[in-house]
């Protein structure tokens, strides 16, 4: 699927339904502003009770709920939909990493967290791959514009021609094309590519980046791989 | 359990047990000598009352023998020639075997009913009986009473009965007791008050030290208490209250420092945000321009959350009691990881880069943990290193546990820095100040990821010729 995506509209089907339950008017008007451009329907409720109702009520594809809300806090409310045997998947925020604190929402049944201050881009990620669970692998096949990748050969080609890849210059540039259209942080590329789960703080993986550019879109005119300023690096097509 | 004296467990205080014990100890000592002093006088007028009976006993028996007649017919209410002419309290009596009464001082029966015959029977020849009665109007006496044979083997014995009233005696021991008694009051009083002045001067030295405590502040961390005039006991005391002080100004004094350090980081990213947003907010701009500045403005962003997780995970460290979360990790395998990772960028600055480890060495660390501790080692030896320079990690099984050092042919660090360098905020190099990658957290995440884990960090340097820093952790 991700091949054929023609904008980074389809990283989520169209009009799938999301719930933001947020006190917070600011973040709960960002959210759903990122979340709305991305191709995702999303209702909001500011407090615990009226997000209970909404996700006990409406049909979402997934819900995400911050932990501390005035009245009702949000462990109270994964408890319920679970006990209900609701199983929509929900993604809690907090501004609280305390590993009992975390330990705590996945062990009532959400299924990733976040911890505020965190990244636009990486809600996005966490929140697509809670959606993609369960679902066919991509093919093996990765092709976006003259960019191609055979997965199983381990081979890349553009334009026709091979591109002579380090082993995880292969897997980054495989990374970068099976989330077109997604704006990848550097954390998480890092993660993902290298195993290095720690915020590295340094430009390592823009070195890296640096490198794979120079062979993948350096001697052709149109570029592929673009730096979003702060966020992160996105493969796509752009006009 | 404790092991703290009984006695001191209920909050008695100190000044009035040792009172109490100084007074009971020093009343006890007077009280016995007093009754020993007493014992002995009250002993040594009965003594003498005893031989006095005994000289007057001789006196009577030897009248007794050379005049034995004069005896029996001595008229009742007559003093007899024998009678001691000044001791009133001296009574004689004169008895037949049988227990009849030949003569006796006028009255005597009256005090002192005259002794049976089976009494006198007990008696043998030669040395006569003492006892010490009452009499029937209650006065003490003290007789003597012995057996005197006639003057031919045919006549029958006499018996010869000499009595004292001691009522004197006993007069004079009351009086004397009663003196005794207003000596001990009195004597209590000052053993008491003179114990409790003495507890009280001892303790004075404690109470100075109490007031000088309690005046101080957080503002006043420098003042001390003087141990010169302390007595010994309390002069270690007093020096492990003032190298506590010590001790407390000193992470006082960090405290302060690292929340200046902390303002000081967080105004730097905030003054750009604000800056950078109200230039671009003056005028009309292109689209591209405020992409531009919004993400200038996200980069800032990243740069304070980043430094107030790294800030909250140090915090985290130091006061953390959930046990670390740990696995098993292979360390070569890691090592790679890290060498894979930082190896492009070391490569672009012109410094080579190798990861060594024994084969299938395995390790029990908090993978994310060990990562972030040897990638933070890495970087900081890659910003250090000049071009041509070499990075070396290395790891290998010591008896301590897991040993991994990153070594670099760096500028080195100078000596005086070298004992400062895992602080938090501490940086070699003031100028670098500002640059947005070093905060001057590095090594202090370093040092406590190490504690974290049981271990330790130690670090070595070469000023011109390179840094060794090495980890250890214990298995």
């Amino acid at each position: 699927m991700a091949a054929s995506r023609p904008d980074n509209q389809d990283a989520a089907q169209p009009g799938m339904r999301l719930l933001i339950v947020e006190d917070e008017h600011k973040a709960a008007a960002y959210l759903s502003r990122g979340l709305e451009e991305n191709g995702f329907v999303v209702d909001v409720a500011h407090r615990g009770e009226d997000g209970a109702h909404l996700a006990r009520s409406g049909t979402y594809d997934a819900i995400i709920l911050d932990v501390m809300l005035p009245g009702r806090d949000g462990w109270s409310i994964i408890e319920e939909l679970r006990r209900h045997e609701i199983e929509t998947p929900v993604l809690f925020l907090t501004a609280r990493d305390a590993i009992h604190d975390r330990v705590k929402g996945l062990e009532l049944g959400a299924d990733d967290y976040l911890v505020k201050p965190f990244a636009f881009s990486e809600l996005l990620a966490r929140l697509r791959s809670i959606l993609r669970r369960g679902r066919a692998k991509p093919p093996p096949s990765l092709r976006v514009a003259d960019l191609e990748l055979d997965a199983v050969r381990h081979r890349a080609m553009r334009a026709g021609r091979p591109l002579e890849l380090t082993p995880k210059e292969f897997q980054l540039l495989a990374l970068l094309l099976r989330r077109t259209g997604e704006v990848l942080s550097r954390t998480l590329i890092a993660e993902e590519v290298w195993d290095i789960n720690f915020d590295s703080d340094s430009n390592v993986v823009e070195v890296h980046m640096r490198r794979l550019r120079s062979k993948v879109d350096d001697p052709f005119d149109r570029k592929l791989i673009h730096t979003v300023r702060g966020v992160g690096y996105v493969l796509e097509e752009r006009s | 359990m404790t092991n703290v004296p009984a006695r001191w467990r209920s909050g008695w205080s100190i000044a009035l047990t040792m009172t109490l014990w100084y007074a009971l100890f020093s009343f006890g000592v007077m009280a016995l000598a007093a009754g020993i002093l007493y014992w002995t006088l009250a002993q040594s007028m009965y003594e003498e009352d005893v031989r006095d009976l005994a000289d007057n006993l001789n006196n009577a028996r030897l009248l007794l023998r050379s005049a034995p007649a004069d005896w029996t017919l001595h008229p009742e209410g007559r003093r007899p020639a024998w009678a001691p002419p000044h001791q009133p309290e001296i009574y004689l009596r004169v008895l037949r075997a049988d227990g009849r009464v030949l003569t006796e001082t006028p009255g005597m029966s009256r005090e002192l009913p005259p002794p049976g015959k089976a009494e006198l029977a007990t008696l043998s020849a030669a040395d006569g009986a003492r006892h010490d009665t009452v009499s029937a109007s209650g006065q003490p006496f003290v007789t003597l009473i012995v057996r005197v044979p006639g003057e031919r083997a045919a006549d029958p014995p006499q018996f010869l009965q000499v009595a004292m009233d001691r009522e004197h005696d006993e007069q004079l021991l009351a009086h004397y007791r009663e003196r005794l008694w207003l000596v001990f009051g009195l004597s209590l009083i000052v053993c008491v008050a003179a114990g409790y002045l003495i507890a009280r001067g001892g303790m004075r030295p404690i109470e100075e030290i109490s007031h000088k405590a309690a005046r101080i502040r957080s503002t006043t961390l420098d003042e001390r208490i003087a141990t010169r005039h302390l007595p010994v006991e309390l002069r270690n005391l007093a020096d492990t209250f003032n190298s506590m002080l010590d001790r407390l100004e000193q992470s006082f004094r960090h405290i302060s420092e690292f929340s200046d350090d902390v303002a000081h980081e967080l105004r730097t990213p905030i003054n750009n945000l604000r800056g950078e947003i109200e230039v671009a907010l003056g005028k009309a701009r292109s689209g591209e321009a405020y992409r531009e500045t919004l993400g200038s403005c996200l980069e800032e962003c990243a740069r304070i959350s980043r430094l107030i997780a790294t800030l909250l995970f140090l915090a985290r460290s130091d006061t953390s009691t959930h046990p670390l979360e740990r696995e098993q990790i292979d360390v070569s395998r890691e090592l790679a990881t890290v060498e894979a990772f930082y190896g492009a960028a070391a490569g672009d600055a012109g410094i080579a880069m190798r990861a060594t480890g024994a084969e299938r060495l395995q390790g029990r660390v908090n993978r994310t943990l060990f990562q972030q501790a040897i990638g933070n080692l890495v970087s900081n030896a890659i910003s250090h290193t000049p071009p041509g320079g070499s990075i070396t990690i290395a790891a290998h099984e010591s008896g301590a546990g897991l040993a991994v050092s990153v070594e670099d042919t760096g500028c080195g660090i100078a000596p005086e820095h070298l004992p400062r360098v895992f602080e938090r905020f501490y940086r070699v190099d003031r100028t670098q100040e500002g640059s947005a990658a070093n905060v001057g957290l590095g090594l202090a995440v370093v040092k406590s990821i190490a504690s974290r884990h049981g271990g330790g960090v130690e670090i070595a340097s070469e000023p011109g010729r390179g840094t060794k820093v090495k980890l250890t952790f214990p298995r």
